[in-house]
């Protein structure tokens, strides 16, 4: 059971529905964390802010590999429902399912790019308490990005950081379609909704 | 080099003053890790709004959730933001010796049972696996209403997001802070670590 509940979609003002819903209209369901967070609006709107700036796709790391970054670091952490959320994401920008299930393999299955498995390296010891990255791990990945990118790709995993801790924390409810994914598609790699579940 | 990505300059930004301002008013210096945020400027203006908020949207005490930040940052292992935390707590009515006690929360007579509730929760949120318990959340719900749970959880979330980006970047701590922790915290639960000076 979510240690607070997410507040109905439909209570929340006009203009705090309009700021989830590009959010909703991105994944095509409600997140319960967000609900969750729109108890208090302006840490929600904040938040909302910082990941939009996070994301930002000038920056030219590429937004499959964003998400992938994110997938990774959550796996790593543990939390079951970023996990399967940045999935569903993943697979909205393209991300081929075969690359999913082969995250256990990244630093050796084809397809991952050399670049890739730099950043991935970086957001996987990232997750860790503590944090697991090497200089030899930033070493290789300046080989492959500027110091904005890695900027992007440390800020990617911390914003990770907030929401891993949240979820886990909360024990927030899945959602259907995410964990339609988890199931469908991340059961190989170990994945199991666990206390995310829904409770009658 | 400072950490593993050496932080900008101030001067570089201009347009970033008033965080960086808000930043000394808060910490009583401009730290290292809003510094290296500044190679994506954008996401300094958004980071300290989403702490601002964090901070200003709701009534917990701000003394107590400094120690919030203190214990859950030590239970995830970064130090920087450890040292940070603890040395931030007396600007908002902490004494030295609460600040040092914060290890004991469950037994010094220092804190309220409030404080403990609060304080357990932040403890076992910054582990991993998370190590809260279904009672630690019971128990924080008879002393706080359901927002000032969210913004007590805000907190100790806005630290998964400092604690991987400092202990990843390995941020040199600066002077304030370390010497703050050197002087009250006990050896036994916090050293410099990898954020010490580097040649």
């Amino acid at each position: 059971m979510p240690r607070l509940q997410p507040l109905p979609a439909a209570s929340l003002s006009g203009e705090h529905q309009a700021m989830l819903g590009v959010l909703n209209e991105l994944l095509g369901f409600e997140c319960n964390d967000w609900l969750t967070l729109a108890r208090v609006p302006p840490i929600m709107r904040a938040a909302l802010d910082l990941c939009n700036a996070v994301l930002e796709n000038s920056v030219g790391c590429g937004e499959q590999l964003r998400w992938l970054i994110c997938y990774a670091c959550s796996r790593s952490y543990g939390c079951q429902y970023c996990v399967a959320h940045t999935s569903f994401t993943a697979l909205r920008f393209g991300v081929p399912e075969a690359k999913l299930q082969a995250i256990r393999e990244f630093e050796t299955s084809r397809l991952y790019t050399i670049a890739e498995r730099a950043a991935l390296r970086v957001a996987i010891g990232a997750g860790k308490c503590p944090s697991d990255v090497s200089d030899a791990d930033f070493d290789e990945l300046s080989k492959h990005f500027d110091d904005t990118q890695i900027v992007q790709i440390v800020s990617l995993a911390s914003m990770m950081g907030f929401f891993n801790r949240w979820n886990a924390v909360m024990a927030t409810e899945l959602e259907q379609p995410p964990r339609d994914i988890g199931e469908r598609v991340l059961a190989s790699t170990g994945w199991t909704v666990g206390k995310h579940g829904r409770t009658a | 080099m400072a950490g593993r990505l050496e932080p900008r300059r101030r001067e570089e930004f201009p347009e970033l003053e008033e965080e960086f301002r808000f930043c000394e008013e808060f910490l009583g210096f401009l730290p290292n890790d809003i510094l290296t945020l500044a190679h994506i400027p954008e996401l300094v203006r958004t980071f300290m709004a989403f702490c601002r908020s964090t901070y200003e949207a709701g009534d917990m005490d701000l003394g107590l959730l400094q120690l919030v930040g203190t214990i859950t940052s030590s239970a995830a292992g970064c130090r920087y933001c450890t040292a940070h935390m603890a040395q931030t707590s007396p600007r908002f009515g902490v004494t030295d010796d609460k600040v040092a006690a914060v290890w004991q929360f469950e037994t010094s007579d220092l804190f309220s049972e409030a404080e403990r509730a609060v304080l357990r929760l932040a403890f076992h949120a910054g582990q991993s696996p998370n190590a809260v318990k279904e009672e630690d959340f019971q128990e924080v719900k008879r002393h706080f209403s359901a927002p000032q749970i969210v913004q007590l959880m805000s907190v100790v979330c806005l630290f998964g997001f400092l604690n991987r980006w400092n202990d990843s970047f390995a941020t040199e701590l600066e002077n304030a802070p370390r010497n703050y922790a050197e002087k009250v915290l006990s050896s036994e639960h916090w050293q410099i670590g990898k954020h010490g000076d580097q040649l």
